[in-house]
């Protein structure tokens, strides 16, 4: 009788299978356990945490860890992926001409043209004169509307208003004449005076129309046809707003350019490949495919996405031990993406929806050390650790106790850093992959996209399903059901859009996005790259590129436990006439334990 | 005539005569929020006056003004438990608490009032204490950071 554990260290986690050798050769599962993987992976670190992993199994399996006799450790696939990303469009406003400012309550309602004046000049303006005079914060909403009314009476045309406070609706209610009026200008002291400015307030529940219409524009400003081609950036990003405003000033101008992002060369057994990135992801995407099996990646030198593959270099390089140099790019994974940016030049805090290309990479490193951390756990258990079998191989042999399985069988792994599927063919040969672009890269996406500045935020949007606080009372899921509290809300989440995390925490988000326009966001992030990853891991792990010969894909490791991911590649893989779905160790342990288990499965009896 | 105020949709004020200075403020609140609502002086601490004009407001949205001090209140929260409750002391902060009481209304996330709770005879600190720790319990937890 004996007594073995399978040890997986993993990026996040470390996880047990302890089983009972019986006898006659029989192996008995007996329980399982898992910790927070202790430092990074295959360093010595790692051995307290296996140590705690194996304390865990041996309680719940209700055994003494002290009768322990063999361990069995995975050689870990040495693979360290990085993810950066490189905005390749900008607008920028020169001389302050406003664009795209959406305040929550605007004032008034249609189209005004005029020169823009200070307030406290508004008595000096002459009959006939058209103008949009500007208030600053001194202002106050009733001695405004007195000096508007007052101006109006002796026939000066006060066609709309611009205002820094948010008073714009009790200003309207106070005129005689109804007239836009856009408030919340928080920069109002650069909008420049003397000019040429339309204010266009739409009725509640509408949006502009004539200053989203770059002919609409060109009607108000008398601009050329050669002019017209350059306002459509601002007729862009005002559409869909409730009010707006442009100003004209002489050499003011808002302009969109393409930011030179270089170009990468994919270094292939027999060629390079160069593409440039502003072509954006499927052409990027479409040469690594030409170049496969990619020997190394390099990014065009003084260029953005130069730089970029240099930090990437840099970070693997320090991870490894290895000069930056010498480091070579095994995979690449580019997504399009937008990054929401404020505009250089805005006057209240715009923002514009630039192109970025999000770009994940992954190197092979060299053998990680795990003799090492095979002697140290041996010392510390005082039995023998052995290195047992390529991670790929282990965690097929621990896939396929999921029931309903047989091979050819295909595990994917989805992890934070890299994606990596392993193959076992009906003869029982196994082939594996690991390609760049996963969980990490879909956090990066997710918190750019929102303009969120905030990993850990951009991490828990990824992980929990999302609700609104309806009432202080109860929230709405995403899903559309109802959920009731005895007590109220925090006053803090009324109206939010939260996530909700277990044990019904609830977090706010800090934005004004709408709860289907985050999760739309969160799906279609991870869309381009779980999706587009799990296709294209299966493609290249078969010998034909063909999906359809393999009958079975299981799902293993943390990001088969999200709410979503697997019914999304089940259904991708579905119509590709594949069974899919989340793996079930030993029919009992879910998607987790599959290296662990495997491992003990191969130890010789 | 009877009158029908009652059956109209209006957020309801009831303010102390002597503190109908702090009214305008409140009222500008909700009416850059569009937001309509009734008003009338009435007698009692400020707690009391918005609880029960929430309670009889067709929105479930109350406001009392009385002894300096401003409380919003909902129909639905125990008369004990405002919504918020503080001493403004400019426009500005005045104005926020009508403004939240649009926001609640129209269903928008509210504006932070970060004002002392005001005096409504006993069991005050007791509330200022609870107050304090549920602000502590969200900053760390459901705020995040």
């Amino acid at each position: 009788l004996k007594l073995v554990a399978g040890i997986d260290i993993g990026n996040s986690t470390t996880e047990v299978a302890l089983a009972r050798i019986t006898s006659d050769g029989k192996k008995e599962f007996l329980g399982s356990g898992m910790v927070r993987t202790t430092g990074v992976k295959g360093t010595v670190a790692n051995i307290r945490g296996a140590v705690l992993a194996l304390e865990d199994a041996a309680s719940n399996a209700g055994v003494r860890l002290s009768a322990l006799n063999q361990a069995y450790l995975n050689e870990a696939t040495p693979v360290i992926a990085d993810v950066a990303m490189e905005t390749i469009t900008e607008t920028i406003i020169t001389e302050s001409s406003m664009i795209g400012h959406d305040p929550a309550t605007p004032g008034g309602r249609g189209l005004g043209v005029g020169t823009t004046v200070d307030y406290r000049e508004l008595s000096e303006c002459s009959p006939g004169q058209k103008v949009v005079p500007v208030f600053d914060r001194t202002a106050d909403f009733a001695a405004a509307a007195v000096s508007i009314n007052e101006a109006m009476s002796r026939g000066v045309l006060v066609e709309a208003a611009i205002m820094q406070k948010d008073d714009a609706v009790l200003l309207v209610n106070r005129l005689n004449r109804v007239i836009p009026v856009v408030d919340e200008v928080s920069r109002v002291e650069k909008v420049p005076l003397g000019m040429l400015a339309a204010v266009e307030v739409a009725e509640t529940g509408r949006s502009i129309q004539t200053l989203s219409n770059p002919y609409g524009l060109a009607t108000i400003f008398d601009l050329t046809p050669e002019e017209t081609k350059n306002v459509v950036p601002i007729a862009r990003a005002l559409t869909g707003n409730r009010s707006g405003v442009v100003i004209r000033t002489p050499s003011g101008d808002v302009r969109e350019r393409v930011i030179p992002a270089g170009s990468l060369t994919f270094v292939g057994k027999t060629g390079r490949l160069q593409v440039s990135v502003d072509a954006g992801a499927a052409a990027i995407m479409a040469a690594a495919e030409k170049a496969f099996p990619l020997q190394n990646v390099e990014g065009e030198a003084g260029s953005n996405v130069g730089g970029m593959i240099n930090r990437i270099r840099t970070i693997m390089g320090e991870l490894t031990g290895e000069e930056p140099q010498s480091v070579s790019i095994q995979d690449l994974l580019a997504v399009d993406t937008m990054v929401q940016t404020s505009v250089a030049g805005g006057l209240a805090g715009e923002l514009s929806s630039e192109c970025a290309v999000a770009i994940g990479a992954m190197v092979k490193t060299s053998r990680l050390p795990m003799e090492q951390i095979a002697r140290g756990l041996a010392r510390e258990l005082g039995v023998t650790v052995e290195i047992a079998g390529v991670e790929a191989e282990m965690a097929v042999l621990g896939a396929l106790t999921t029931p309903g399985v047989e091979k050819p069988l295909a595990v994917l792994d989805i992890g934070g850093g890299s994606t990596d599927a392993a193959l076992i063919r009906k003869d029982g040969t196994v082939s594996s992959i690991h390609l760049a672009g996963a969980g990490d890269m879909v956090t990066m996406l997710i918190d750019s996209e929102l303009s969120l500045n905030n990993r850990e935020l951009a991490e828990e949007i990824k992980r929990y399903p999302l609700a609104k606080v309806e009432s202080l009372f109860h929230i709405r899921l995403e899903d559309g059901t109802v959920q009731f509290f005895d007590h109220a809300l925090d006053p803090g989440l009324f109206a939010r859009v939260s996530i909700l995390k277990d044990g019904g925490v609830m977090v706010p988000l800090p934005t004004r996005h709408s709860l289907e326009k985050v999760r739309m966001v969160r799906r279609q992030c991870k869309e381009k790259v779980f999706v587009t990853n799990a296709l294209r891991a299966l493609s290249k792990i078969t010998s034909t590129g063909n999906i359809r010969s393999i009958d079975f894909v299981v799902l293993v490791g943390g990001s088969a436990l999200d709410f979503e991911i697997p019914a999304m590649i089940t259904g991708e893989l579905a119509r590709h006439g594949v069974v899919a779905g989340r793996a079930n160790i030993r029919g009992l342990e879910g998607p987790r334990s599959a290296v662990a288990t495997g491992l003990v499965l191969a130890a010789k009896t | 005539l009877e009158d029908n105020s009652r059956f109209r949709p209006e957020v309801v004020i009831y303010f102390a005569a002597a503190d109908e200075a702090l009214l305008p403020a409140v009222l500008a609140g909700l009416e850059e929020q569009s937001v309509p609502w009734r008003s009338a002086p009435e007698q009692g601490p400020a707690g009391d006056l918005a609880g029960r004009a929430a309670r009889e407001s067709l929105l479930n949205v109350g406001l009392g003004i009385s002894g300096g001090g401003v409380v919003l209140h909902l129909a639905q929260l125990g008369q004990d438990i405002p919504l918020f409750s503080g001493r403004p002391d400019s426009p500005e902060k005045a104005r926020a608490f009508g403004e939240n009481a649009g926001r609640l209304v129209k269903g928008l996330p509210l504006v932070p009032i970060e004002e002392p709770p005001a005096g409504n005879g006993p069991g005050d600190l007791a509330r200022l204490i609870a107050q304090s720790i549920a602000r502590v319990l969200a900053d760390y937890q459901v705020f995040g950071r």
